[in-house]
């Protein structure tokens, strides 16, 4: 990827950022904070420990600021950044995984009687039957839902190959469906 | 040929193009619900953060090339230094290993040697540091071994073949001999012992030589006391030991008992023993102690002062012995 003539673009921000413009940080920070709170958020399913991801993986852009080169979409290699710091924290949690999972279930900000009586059911039976889906189908769909990454994109970022990313969203967005069949004709 | 066929769009294949093009129900469920955002205190060290970076001085550690680093480099050497030194010893400790790893580049050295230098070659070729010697020395023990083991191989493979060969043409015959002379059976101890000793002296001689033996027989223990004659025929053709004694009984005494025998149960002609034409004897010879003269009409001829009873005493079917005239001897047919 060459270096982009679009100053707004992401890959130019951060270069303005490593050429010691604070301001571009910030404005590249305002684009992609939410979509990587929401994609550490329900990698991880607690709320302290994706802000500490969210920190990490945000330092990590800062520190390798000065080595930065704009081979492929910025977006996609920060949500690399994140899908890695997941990984590692999956890793390290492996023996408590299950554990961890039915007891944060009930845990989210949505899942709360509170956030249930404001959300439509809708909406939250959705988000239930995306934390019920597999950790691989879970991240493929929100690697494109919320960093807008292509097929090839996600393949790079999960180390798998393209057919495979189709399969798992395929699958994804079947359950998903099937999910709220009653719901949707 | 027909084109392309139209085949119409799967449903789930239709959604995810509607999922990547950024349209779908799921998606926009997905988009009204997940409105978390990032805390404002993690915004803020966030923001704090990269203001501080650009304030700090800037360190740029460059990654070194792979192939520089040093543990790399070290753990490398190591491992390669670890590996050498087990092949090396496993080589030393095993001289068949051994030799086939060094003989022939000393062979190949040798005869460029020769080649070079026709006149110099036998001395110059000669080991001279004493590791070299040593070597030397394990080398000519190693050939020695090797050649006294394909010795004995051979040996014990050529008395197999003949013990084999004789039991086939002499086990229906030896039963008989064994039965009428036990001093037969302690012709059985020597080929066994001996085949024992042979056995045992070259596994400790292999031993010493760090071989093992893999094709010869075993060394057994001296044979069990001898059975009633029945059993012992029974065991001559099971045994090894057996086949080697009845190849002894067979080969060594008599042949002309054990052919006579062997004719008397198959009727066969393929007798070694000079007859004439009318199937007399030319020197008379003895069956178990008897006088026999000659073989015809399928009848073994005894000398005409052999009597019944003696040839009784070695053939138990009085049905099967015949007297021609008073005065020629008795008959005994074969097959009988």
């Amino acid at each position: 990827m060459s270096v982009p003539d679009d100053p707004h673009t992401d890959e130019s921000l951060m270069l303005r950022y490593a050429a010691g413009e604070a301001s571009a940080f910030a404005t590249l920070y305002a684009r992609h904070k939410d979509g990587v709170w929401r994609y550490l958020l329900r990698g991880c399913r607690n709320e302290a420990l994706a802000a500490e991801l969210s920190q990490e993986v945000w330092a990590s852009v800062i520190k390798v600021r000065n080595i930065y080169e704009p081979r492929a979409r910025f977006a996609t290699w920060l949500y690399r950044l994140a899908h890695n710091r997941l990984v590692d924290h999956w890793r390290a949690e492996r023996p408590q995984e299950e554990l961890d999972v039915a007891a944060e279930v009930a845990a989210p900000e949505h899942h709360t009687p509170a956030a249930r009586a404001t959300q439509a059911e809708q909406g939250s039976r959705l988000m239930q039957a995306l934390d019920a889906l597999s950790i691989e189908q879970r991240e493929a769909f929100l690697l494109q839902a919320e960093g807008g990454l292509s097929l090839e994109e996600i393949a790079s970022t999960q180390g798998v190959g393209r057919e495979t990313v189709k399969s798992r969203l395929r699958y994804a967005l079947a359950k998903l469906r099937g999910e709220l069949a009653d719901v949707w004709p | 040929m027909s084109g392309p066929e139209q085949t119409p769009q799967k449903p789930d294949d239709r959604e995810l193009e509607d999922f990547l093009a950024g349209r779908g129900k799921v998606r926009e469920v997905y988009r009204a619900n997940a409105q978390e955002q990032s805390p404002t205190a993690v915004d803020e060290a966030i923001l704090r953060m990269s203001e501080q970076a650009l304030a700090a001085p800037v360190v740029v550690v460059a990654k070194k090339p792979r192939a520089l680093r040093p543990w790399n480099t070290s753990l490398a050497a190591a491992a390669v230094l670890v590996l050498s030194l087990g092949v090396f010893l496993q080589v030393r400790q095993d001289p068949v290993a051994e030799r086939a790893v060094f003989a022939p580049a000393a062979n190949e050295a040798t005869q460029d040697l020769a080649a070079a230098q026709p006149e110099l070659a036998p001395t110059q070729a000669q080991p001279q540091s004493p590791a070299a010697t040593q070597m030397a020395q394990a080398r000519a023990k190693a050939d020695q071994a090797q050649r006294q083991r394909s010795e004995m191989k051979s040996e014990m493979k050529k008395e197999m073949a003949a013990a084999s060969a004789a039991i086939a043409m002499a086990a229906p015959a030896a039963e008989p001999i064994i039965a009428a002379a036990p001093e037969v059976q302690a012709d059985v101890a020597p080929p066994s012992r001996r085949d024992a000793e042979l056995a045992s002296k070259s596994s400790a001689e292999s031993e010493a030589q760090n071989f093992v033996l893999q094709d010869a027989a075993p060394a057994k223990p001296a044979p069990a006391p001898a059975p009633p004659p029945m059993a012992m025929s029974k065991a001559v053709r099971s045994a090894p030991e057996g086949r080697m004694a009845a190849a002894g009984a067979s080969i060594a005494p008599a042949t002309a008992e054990t052919q006579i025998d062997h004719w008397l149960q198959s009727c066969s002609s393929d007798l070694a023993l000079s007859r004439d034409d009318s199937g007399m004897f030319k020197t008379p010879q003895q069956w178990h102690g008897l006088s026999v003269i000659g073989l015809s009409d399928g009848a073994l001829i005894f000398a005409p002062g052999v009597s019944r009873e003696a040839i009784l005493a070695q053939h138990g079917k009085a049905e099967c012995l015949s007297a021609p005239q008073k005065d020629q001897g008795l008959r005994l047919r074969c097959g009988c």
